[in-house]
């Protein structure tokens, strides 16, 4: 009986150490594990133009956009906020996307001598794709 | 024998805690290579399609000025095929695809009596990207089009002009690519190596309609609303046909200088004479 409780320290000892170190690694894998990236913003090519007291937007190649891409549009401080689908053509909207060569036409009437922004905010990656400022 | 054995647990610990941590390194490595690698190729991709844009800004441009000087000369323009693979994981080369295309678009402008046809050569890129959508860049009769997805849109106008409300000058450029040099692909710099060849001028009075053969419909279609035609005295119609768009002109009919432009190029390098 004296020669078995000799190892019982040990013993413990052991277990404590394995009992830590499953711990700590159990640890380690759940932050690996959810470790993921936020989507990243995606590559796209847009151009704003304003023609006929109509902003224009039109996609010119690269990713494909939700049609919830939210639009945030700014006249001397008075702002708007709409999503790409409100705007977009019924032909366009088929797909459920905003893919290249089709436009958002958004009338803001005359803009003449005012401070406008236009920031486009992709909703998937919460990240604002572009912003235009411009002097109407 | 049995107590050797119970001796060796000494390194339990040891050995546990080293299984875990190549275990932990394994899952690491997965979730780089399932999640982060992709993301960074296809950001990679992108910058790539950035840079053929630029370039095939550079070669319209070049071919314009070839086409405006009218004089023997020879330029160079380089175009980037393929992305490197990343380090270390030594994924995502990818291989792109050059070509001069004989005849791929036709220009034809008629009036009430008379029609001329002139079939073009384009130059195009083709991408074939792992993870970003695939794009293509044609020049064809002076327009450069970007296509994707079934669609394309027109990233710079080809030479045309209207003066006095109603006479038009359209200028259209002829690519004509030579046999064993009309092809490129893999991963790598290229250069395409034009040459002025000669110029002719047509001059078609009361001219009715502009029909355009292309597989590019919508961007020749941006073109013909844009400002250039829209703010003339012309008024117009544009129309699908089966092959591309008809642009027929009623009202008060001006006249049309067509200017045609024949330039030789190569791609790949060494020049043939």
């Amino acid at each position: 009986m004296k020669r078995a409780n000799k190892a019982v320290s040990e013993i413990v000892g052991t277990l404590l150490l394995l009992g830590m170190s499953i711990a700590l690694f159990s640890v380690i894998y759940i932050s690996v594990l959810t470790l993921y990236p936020a989507a990243s913003s995606p590559s796209v090519n847009l151009i704003c133009s304003f023609e006929d007291n109509n902003v224009t937007l039109e996609h010119r190649g690269g990713k494909s956009l939700n049609l919830k891409t939210e639009l945030i549009l700014s006249i001397d401080s008075v702002v708007d906020k709409f999503v790409v689908g409100d705007y977009l053509n019924i032909e366009a909207k088929d797909n459920g996307l905003w893919n290249i060569g089709e436009r958002v036409i958004y009338p803001v009437g005359d803009i003449t001598d005012k401070n406008v922004s236009l920031s486009v905010v992709d909703k998937h990656s919460n990240s604002v794709i572009m912003l235009v400022v411009f002097q109407g | 024998m049995v107590r050797k054995f119970i001796k060796s647990d000494d390194a339990l610990v040891g050995i546990i805690v080293t299984i875990l941590i190549i275990g932990l390194f394994l899952v690491v490595t997965a979730i780089i290579e399932s999640v982060y690698v992709p993301q960074w190729l296809e950001e990679k991709e992108a910058d790539h399609m950035h840079i053929v844009s630029y370039q095939f800004a550079q070669l319209k441009h070049s071919l314009d000025i070839l086409s405006v000087i009218e004089q023997k000369n020879a330029i160079s323009v380089y175009i980037n095929l393929g992305t490197a693979e990343i380090p270390i994981f030594g994924s995502g080369r990818t291989y792109d695809y050059l070509d001069i295309l004989s005849d791929e678009c036709v220009v034809e402008i008629a009036n009430d009596t008379d029609s001329f046809s002139f079939p073009l050569g384009t130059v195009s890129f083709s991408s074939k990207n792992s993870y970003y959508v695939d794009q293509s860049y044609i020049y064809e009769a002076g327009a450069l089009i970007l296509s994707q997805s079934d669609a394309n849109v027109l990233n710079g106008k080809p030479l045309f002009s209207v003066t006095n409300f109603t006479n038009v000058t359209f200028n259209i450029i002829n690519i004509s690519g030579l046999d064993g040099k009309k092809f490129a692909g893999g991963y790598g710099t290229y250069s395409i190596y034009l040459e002025y060849l000669n110029s002719d001028y047509y001059s078609i009075e009361d001219f009715r309609f502009i029909n355009i053969t292309t597989n590019h419909k919508n961007a020749w279609k941006i073109f013909f609303n844009s400002t250039t035609l829209r703010y003339s005295a012309l008024t117009y119609d544009i129309t699908n046909t089966a092959s591309g768009i008809s642009v027929e002109f009623s009202g008060p009919l001006g006249n049309l200088i067509l200017k045609t432009t024949d330039i030789a190029a190569q791609i790949a390098p060494g020049w043939i004479e």
